[in-house]
């Protein structure tokens, strides 16, 4: 599975707002917690008990950490187990898998297939968040299994995050409702997050994998890499907007995973500042702080950045060329902190010139990721002749000025909002305004829309 | 939260409208027939061979050449774009049921929740396809019914609902030009960008079951429900391999399900049909054969299919 569909998420939030709207506020939290394990079901059957069964590890965990009788490596380990299997035993590479749409309905239910679960990833950092914070006394142990079992596998949040510390939705959990401010909000997300992956991501990808086919070499060849930013962005930030939506009509807010702009960024300091933020906060929080604990003199923070990056690079896919995008990845970030960036003179031209070279690095991060066959890669770019596919306008230019289109769109807004949310900046605007967007939005979709579902590319790490 | 109901109701309803008038003002006076229908119209001989599968099978098989290989028989190629095992089952269910002796050589590939719309045509409706899909599948849960429902509404809904297609032949009507329709058979091409032959099918793959027979459940399921149809019907089921494949988890399936068929049910394939075929001169892309691929397939083909006791 490569994405959600929209009947499905559809009738969560109906049975959900029906549900959620029956019972008094006290109960609110288990018809939740009822409707995401049964649409959880639906999603990955009979591998729910294993969910139910690291659960309780979870639970248990918690409690015997708390009171000290127990080593957190324990638990730790069990709950790495399935999810180390999971992504050592991954058949192919991530972008072929996702170009041909993951077959995850016929594949085989061997001793490895029972780990390959949808949203394992998250469930597996949720629950080591869970627990590291109980160990660090930032959360007493839940009393409930089943509050916590909701926050393991809450729906809107299973599939790719965002990543959330247990105490920011127990909170929330508590104060769960329905109003016309709710389901406002949350429809705005819905409605954005559908503009940006239904056309942009999916004309994006659907790009990208003509222009991979075609004979486009040379320099030209990193065009996909810069596709490939842009394309992963919309798919991944939509994806969380459209989630986001979801939760918010139950007034349970979810938070940001990425900046506004932030394919514009002018350094990659800057970048990862506002990409996949709850996943970078997770690794620097329960990971960099870790190991940074042994280095007292602050001798090793670069190795400990670089060793964060394989980690991060490890997490997405077991290979040699992902091996070498976090290698790329943390050098990058460990050269452009020696540089004082942001002490150089004339800041407009600075940031501009900077977007530039950002743009230019992570199309070649960009295409070592999406590559299968590093050598195949080197020969593309190094082997062959420069050059864009035959026919190259004539073949690509009404699909180029759609998505240029709509990527002005995007950007426009995008500008216009600032760092608020979209449901905010839309919030904002005059009643006119707003339902001009919504018009235009619904519009551009229904003539530009690829395809029923919300895809996500993350869905598979 | 009535008011928020009330506003999106009230936007929906402006949407909906706005899609059937858009729908409503490049609506033609045709309607597209299944090509299941229009083949059976075309049925002259006692026996009809089919072959179903995806677009693997359309870019595969030379129509030409078989027809003049078995020339006592009906040939009909039904190879559609994104059918799945699913789709190529409710085809076959339906060719099943239709008067006259039939042998169906079936494609074997993926069982996706998918069902492309060429298929839902030939069923004669979506509630038609839907209620096959339900029949087809009858042995498995709820949830994994549920699933596969869902999946199909999904997709159904969006074509419902997309303009896409509709814009365009409004531009073009407002224009005065004529929109060409999708050809149902699009000719095998002759380009050939590639170099390997490792999406090929292999002589040795067909000795190895990589997954156990209790994990193919819901493939055994939809072939033995078709095969009981077929008792009753006159008809035969033969099952083919794909000759390229995409994803290795799709080769490891497929081939331990076709490997637990028994010989009558199977195409005999031998090594020197699958070496003389595995040669990358003959890939249009990884996943399917060009023009001179297709032509040498059906060649190869015939004297498979000639050699299998239920055509022969």
């Amino acid at each position: 599975m490569t994405g959600i569909n929209l009947v499905l998420t559809a009738l969560f939030l109906l049975v959900s707002i029906l549900t959620v709207s029956l019972v008094s506020k006290a109960n609110r939290w288990k018809a939740l917690l009822a409707v995401s394990f049964i649409f959880y079901y639906l999603l990955i059957g009979s591998k729910i008990w294993l969910v139910l069964l690291l659960s309780g590890i979870t639970f248990l965990s918690g409690k015997f950490i708390h009171t000290k009788r127990f080593s957190f490596w324990l638990p730790l380990v069990l709950l790495l187990i399935p999810f180390t299997i999971f992504k050592f035993t991954a058949d192919g590479h991530h972008f072929e898998n996702f170009r041909i749409q993951s077959l995850d309905s016929f594949d085989a239910e061997n001793w490895q297939s029972i780990f390959q679960i949808l949203g394992l990833s998250y469930f597996t950092f949720n629950s080591i968040s869970y627990l590291m914070d109980v160990k660090r006394k930032y959360l007493p142990p839940e009393k409930n299994f089943f509050f916590l079992l909701l926050y393991l596998i809450y729906f809107p949040a299973i599939f790719s995050g965002p990543l959330h510390r247990a105490k920011y939705l127990f909170e929330q959990f508590k104060n769960i409702e329905v109003s016309n401010d709710s389901i406002t909000r949350g429809s705005r997300l819905i409605l954005w997050a559908m503009f940006k992956n239904i056309i942009i991501a999916q004309r994006l990808f659907v790009l990208i994998v003509q222009l991979q086919q075609s004979e486009i070499s040379g320099p030209y060849y990193l065009l996909i890499g810069v596709l490939f930013f842009i394309y992963l962005y919309c798919n991944f930030s939509s994806f969380i907007d459209f989630f986001q939506g979801v939760s918010q009509m139950l007034n349970i807010r979810l938070k940001n995973n990425f900046g506004n702009r932030v394919y514009l960024s002018s350094s990659r300091q800057e970048f990862w500042k506002s990409w996949h933020i709850t996943l970078n906060e997770w690794f620097r929080d329960y990971f960099f702080f870790v190991i940074s604990r042994y280095d007292k003199k602050r001798k090793y923070t670069d190795i400990f950045l670089l060793i964060t990056f394989l980690m991060i690079a490890l997490w997405h896919e077991v290979s040699m060329a992902i091996l070498l995008w976090g290698t790329l990845n943390g050098f990058w970030i460990v050269i452009e902190k020696k540089i004082p960036f942001k002490k150089w003179p004339q800041n407009g031209i600075r940031k501009f010139t900077g977007t530039i070279y950002h743009l230019a690095v992570s199309s070649i991060l960009a295409v070592v990721f999406i590559s299968p066959n590093l050598k195949g890669l080197f020969d593309k770019l190094f082997n062959h002749a420069a050059q864009l596919p035959r026919n190259f306008i004539g073949d690509y230019f009404v699909k180029i000025m759609i998505l240029l289109v709509c990527l002005a769109i995007m950007d426009f807004h995008y500008a216009k909002a600032k760092n608020n949310r979209f449901d905010d900046y839309i919030g904002s605007k005059p009643k006119v305004a707003r339902w001009f967007i919504y018009f235009k939005l619904t519009i551009l979709i229904l003539v530009f829309g690829m395809s029923a579902g919300v895809e996500n590319y993350y869905i598979q790490f | 939260m009535n008011r928020a109901f009330a506003k999106i109701f009230l936007f929906l309803l402006i949407i909906v409208s706005l899609i059937l008038m858009v729908k409503k003002s490049v609506q033609e006076n045709y309607s597209v027939q299944g090509q299941v229908n229009s083949n059976q119209n075309e049925t002259l001989k006692t026996t009809s061979l089919y072959f179903i599968g995806s677009s693997r099978v359309d870019m595969s098989i030379d129509k030409t050449i078989m027809d003049s290989a078995f020339t006592e028989h009906n040939f009909f190629k039904l190879g559609i774009t994104g059918s799945t095992f699913l789709g190529n089952s409710i085809i076959a269910e339906k060719i099943i049921k239709t008067t006259g002796h039939k042998i169906i050589c079936m494609e074997l590939s993926a069982l996706l929740n998918e069902l492309p719309e060429s298929v839902i045509q030939s069923s004669g409706s979506r509630t038609q396809a839907l209620k096959a899909a339900l029949r087809i599948t009858q042995e498995q849960s709820i949830a994994e019914k549920s699933m596969m429902l869902m999946d199909i509404l999904n997709q159904q809904f969006f074509s419902a609902a997309s303009i896409k297609g509709d814009i365009i032949k409004l531009f073009a009507k407002m224009q005065n030009v004529k929109v060409e329709q999708e050809r149902k058979e699009f000719d095998p091409h002759k380009k050939n960008n590639l170099k390997d032959n490792s999406s090929f099918l292999k002589y040795t793959d067909l000795s190895q079951s990589i997954v156990r027979a209790d994990n193919l459940i819901k493939y055994k399921q939809i072939i033995e429900y078709l095969n009981r149809l077929a008792e009753r019907h006159h008809a035969e089921l033969i099952f083919f391999l794909p000759l390229t494949y995409n994803k290795q988890s799709e080769r490891d399936i497929v081939l331990s399900v076709f490997n637990q068929l028994p010989a009558s049910m199977k195409l005999g394939y031998t090594n020197h049909f699958l070496q003389e075929i595995s040669k990358p001169e003959y890939l249009y892309d990884k996943n399917h054969l060009n023009k001179e691929g297709a032509i040498t397939n059906s060649r190869l083909l015939i004297p498979l299919l000639k050699n299998h006791p239920e055509i022969r």
